[in-house]
């Protein structure tokens, strides 16, 4: 006899949302892995397997019984548990009574105040198959159902009604109720192919003999039979099948038995964007669209079925009639959307309310148009298609196809404004205006949809902020966090020399009094907060960010000029005797503030060598070092200035700045000015 | 199954009979405006507290805004639904499901039969539950939703409801692609088409829904049968009070379809449904319990 056996625990239950699988699996997993742990169990691989109708953990090897444990208490010192007649005191019959032995029976053991009474015993290993249903319990209990639900009259609660439970450990099954259903060793395979129940004789036959029944218990083997399936059909057509993969992961999770079939649709449908037809096909039909070698749209889908039909042309032929359908309704919206001219469609924007203390759509749209041609205007764009583009950008989403996939927002006012005979700049701004959309979205691609993008952003800042729904902790209902971060990223992307608190002057006014005047600063404070963060994230440290931010660079694309030279400073050899340096400087100016009133470096009063070569490098490093900085370029300067740090370590060591005369003293205190506002025009070096 | 094509009547006719075969009632239709069989009371008010309850009937639904003018082969603003009431859901209502679609002549052996994730939130009803649109070959053909809450009240015993699409269901038996198409009845003075009957209607209706309906008229009339509806709930008369919110929710479907109701107003007169919805439950639970459930007896 072993001391290990095979545990398997299967939970059948009606088909699960596709996105719980992947989460209850694994927890289900850990649980048992951790589960086990706590009780002392050894054993070997865990092997997880999720069905739209099952999950299950087959565990290899686990240990029969917990390990014997030993038992070691420590009793009172002799000397209180012994009286002097050598009998034992009620503190000494009290702990053998509390180890349930008798007191001639306790052992002794030294400590360092003495001896003690001593007890030890060894607590035999519990049976793991009486403990399994405990803590099959617990590690049910605690799996994370996103949404629980009940059925029927019972109590219990699931991600979906359970219908049965296989408990087996070794060949016995291990009685429990668990989830309502008692354990049994009786599976069921795949719904339609072989819904009568299979007796398991033991746990490693699991996966085998659900594979005779029609199921691929194994959700990587079921995907990799999709993606093979889906580049097998594809090739009698030339095409490429594009696989996205949440909606792979989806279909995998949606099938026991995936069989992959080819469909044709319409090709006049071909004339409707193929954005509009790709979301038809993945969203709805949960199919996966074909492409030619050059990308182009085919008049094909690949769907996933489950069942090996009796009649395959029935499925793929039913399947065909639905994306048609759908792809005629697609085309229906097009259709009657372009009825109207995009600026028709504009005109409805006063229907739809933006917030409800700052007006419609409408009002919004006119403010992104202003202030789009303003920044068109500092940059030397096109102020009239800027205007333009800010007016019409979310006119189509009074539109019916938007109506239908709000994903194609801007997308499909793009191709309304073509249809209208706007021009094309205004129409690619508005296809890119919502850009970046999520944190790893692309930048708008046309300087005009950078603009409107800028604009439209910063008019939901300085709106949202101006009503008080300041994002906290996880709630940022309008994704200010995202959209603070994406107008700095196409800031800096574009290299443009924009002044953001000019920008938000703006868009504050633009709200009139609607936007207090405290909301420009705090949402200012509020992007600074979000940059910092980008930035923490991407490895640089928060002390360069606050060195830069110390300086209040206005521009963004110069803040993160300034942040690159600082960091590439930061790893010189001399950064770090530098920033000392600068922090030396600091301290002494800060106290010495009011000596410092128009004081200005007199040559003659330098009298010690080091503060001599000091000046005079100071003034030579200026004459090099000024053009840099008003060219941006920080970090030739600040490579310059690193040269330095020996001659300042030298006058710090040889000279004594707080010297007695007064004269002296506010001389050098003067030079070290001149020092600081060499070093510190870029950022501040003292944070470092 | 096309040789003797099962015609939309017959359709209505075989569920019946296999739901009337598991213990359900036939019951006819709600005669007011509703968006969905889930608003008829015997939907709604038996799903509420521990009485059981087992029933079919077809509910003709109205959806203003699904209107196409009868241009679109799928879209239409009046259609109807077959719905099947169990309380409480028996364990095997899937294989019941099943059943009843073999009882139409579809094979899942040779169809592709899925059970598709679609949770179901009514917030005018106050209601939310669990489940599943049902694929057949890729098309919806059924909703199947596990009643978590009504009216605000928990569920208790839980009600399974299913709800047959009854122009895609014999779209596809009869493989047209049109609704219009859908044959009703094929008698001895030849065959009654789906369109012969209802395209007029739809034309028609598309007209009045987008276009013609009086948008000051609906919003007098919501504001009266809200208020209505609250003076009757006070009065403790649910079944009227809950048909004043019927009504009111069609009107607002309406102003739905005129446009003339904003995104963020939309919330608004949502709660207001709502609100009062959510008192018919909580009163029409209460008199049942007054009278002591009178359905549990026998069970």
């Amino acid at each position: 006899m072993s001391d290990y056996d095979d545990f398997l625990l299967e939970i059948g239950c009606e088909e699960l949302p596709p996105r719980a699988q992947a989460v209850l699996i694994n927890a289900l997993a850990n649980g048992f892995e951790s589960g086990l742990a706590e009780c002392g169990l050894a054993h070997g691989a865990i092997h997880a397997y999720v069905t739209p109708r099952r999950l299950a953990v087959w565990i290899e090897q686990l240990q029969k019984q917990t390990p014997k444990q030993k038992v070691e208490r420590k009793g009172p010192l002799l000397s209180l548990a012994i009286d002097a007649q050598g009998k034992p005191t009620p503190a000494g019959l009290g702990f053998a009574k509390s180890c349930g032995v008798e007191f001639a029976s306790l052992e002794r053991l030294a400590s360092d105040k003495g001896e003690c009474l001593y007890y030890t015993s060894e607590k035999p290993g519990q049976m793991t198959a009486e403990l399994l249903p405990a803590l099959c319990d617990k590690i049910i209990a605690a799996l994370p159902i996103p949404k629980p639900m009940r059925w029927g009259d019972s109590d219990i609660s699931f991600a979906r009604p359970v219908h049965w439970i296989v408990l087996l450990f070794g060949k016995e099954v291990i009685p429990a109720k668990i989830l309502g259903q008692k354990s049994n060793r009786l599976t069921y395979g795949h719904r339609f192919h072989h819904p009568q129940a299979i007796a398991l004789d033991e746990p490693k036959q699991y996966e085998e003999t659900l594979q005779k029944a029609y199921v691929i218990a194994d959700a990587k083997k079921r995907q990799k039979k999709i993606v093979q399936g889906l580049n097998e059909v594809v090739a009698s057509v030339k095409g490429e099948v594009s696989i996205h993969e949440e909606l792979l992961n989806e279909v995998t999770a949606i099938v026991e038995w995936p069989v992959v079939f080819l469909g044709q649709f319409d090709k006049h449908f071909l004339h409707v964007p193929h954005e509009a037809l790709i979301l038809a096909m993945q969203q709805h039909q949960k199919a996966f669209y074909v492409q030619d070698k050059e990308k182009k749209l085919l008049p094909y889908f690949v769907g996933v079925s489950n069942i090996q039909s009796g009649d395959p042309l029935e499925v793929v032929r039913g399947n065909e009639r639905v994306v048609n359908a759908r792809l005629a309704d697609a085309k229906f919206f097009f259709d009657s959307d372009r009825k109207h001219s995009l600026a028709f469609m504009a005109k409805r924007l006063n229907e739809i309310i933006f917030y409800a203390r700052l007006g419609t759509l409408e009002d919004k749209t006119k403010r992104i148009a202003v202030l789009a041609q303003a920044i068109a205007k500092d940059l030397n764009l096109n102020e009239e298609n800027a205007y333009r583009a800010g007016e019409l950008c979310k006119a189509d989403l009074v539109s019916d196809m938007v109506g239908e996939f709000p994903e194609l927002q801007g997308i499909m006012g793009s191709y309304y404004a073509a249809h209208s005979h706007e021009a094309s700049e205004v129409a690619k701004a508005i296809a890119e205006h919502y850009q970046p959309r999520f944190a790893q979205d692309e930048l708008p691609q046309s300087p005009l949809g950078a603009v409107v993008a800028i604009a439209d952003k910063l008019d939901t800042l300085v709106g949202i902020f101006a009503v008080g729904e300041i994002p906290k902790g996880d709630k940022d209902p309008y994704a200010l966090r995202r959209l603070a971060l994406g107008v700095l990223k196409i800031i800096i992307d574009r290299q443009w020399p924009l002044d953001l608190g000019q920008l938000l002057q703006k868009a504050s006014e633009l709200y009139g009094d609607k936007a207090k005047a405290g909301v420009m600063q705090s949402v200012f404070d509020f992007m600074m907060e979000r940059f910092k963060y980008h930035y923490i994230e991407q490895g640089i440290a928060a002390e360069i960010f606050m060195a830069v931010l110390a300086k209040r660079p206005l521009q963004p694309y110069d803040f993160a000029l300034r942040l690159r030279a600082v960091q590439a400073f930061c790893e010189l050899p001399q950064s770090q005797a530098l920033a000392a340096a600068n922090k030396r400087v600091s301290r002494i100016l800060e106290k010495e503030a009011s000596a410092l009133e128009g004081q200005k470096v007199h040559e003659p009063l330098l009298l010690e060598p080091a503060e001599k070569a000091l000046w005079q490098s100071l003034v030579a490093k200026k004459q090099e070092v000024l053009p840099l900085y008003q060219e941006q370029k920080y970090e030739q300067a600040l490579l310059k200035l690193a040269s330095l740090q020996p001659i300042i370590d030298s006058f710090f060591e040889s000279t004594m700045v707080m010297a007695e005369d007064k004269a002296l003293r506010n001389n050098r205190l003067a030079l070290l000015v001149e020092l600081r506002e060499l070093f510190s025009a870029v950022a501040d070096l003292s944070c470092l | 199954m096309t040789e003797q094509r099962l015609s939309f009547q017959g359709i209505i006719q075989r569920l019946q009979q296999f739901w009337q075969e598991q213990s359900c009632l036939i019951l006819q239709p709600l005669d007011l405006e509703v968006g969905a069989g889930t608003f008829h009371p015997q939907t709604f008010l038996k799903s509420i507290g521990p009485e059981p309850w087992a029933a079919v009937y077809v509910q003709p639904c109205r959806r203003p805004t699904d209107g196409r003018y009868g241009q679109n082969p799928n879209r239409v603003q009046h259609y109807y639904q077959l719905q099947v009431i169990l309380k409480p859901s028996p364990l095997n209502i899937q294989e019941l499901y099943l059943d009843s679609l073999r009882a139409l002549g579809i094979d899942p052996l040779i169809h592709d039969i899925r059970f598709v994730e679609d949770n179901w939130a009514s917030p005018t009803l106050g209601a939310w539950g669990l489940g599943w649109e049902v694929w057949q070959d890729g098309m919806e053909v059924s909703q199947f939703t596990y009643f978590q809450q009504t009216g605000g009240l928990d569920c208790k015993p839980v009600t399974g409801e299913l709800t047959y699409g009854l122009e895609r269901l014999a779209m596809y038996l009869q493989g047209v692609n049109s609704i219009f198409d859908i044959l009703w009845h094929e008698g001895p003075s030849g065959p009654i088409y789906y369109g012969d009957i209802f395209l007029q209607n739809e034309e028609e209706m598309s007209h009045y829904n987008f276009e013609c309906a009086d948008v000051d008229a609906l919003f007098k009339q919501f504001e009266y049968y809200e208020t209505e509806g609250q003076r009757l709930l006070e009065m403790a008369l649910v079944l009227p009070a809950y048909e004043m919110a019927i009504k009111a929710s069609h009107v607002f479907n309406l102003l739905d379809a005129r446009h003339a109701i904003s995104v963020t107003e939309r919330q608004g007169y949502i709660l207001r449904l709502r609100t009062l919805t959510v008192g018919v439950a909580k009163r029409y639970y209460e008199i049942r319990e007054e009278q002591g459930f009178p359905l549990l007896k026998g069970s």
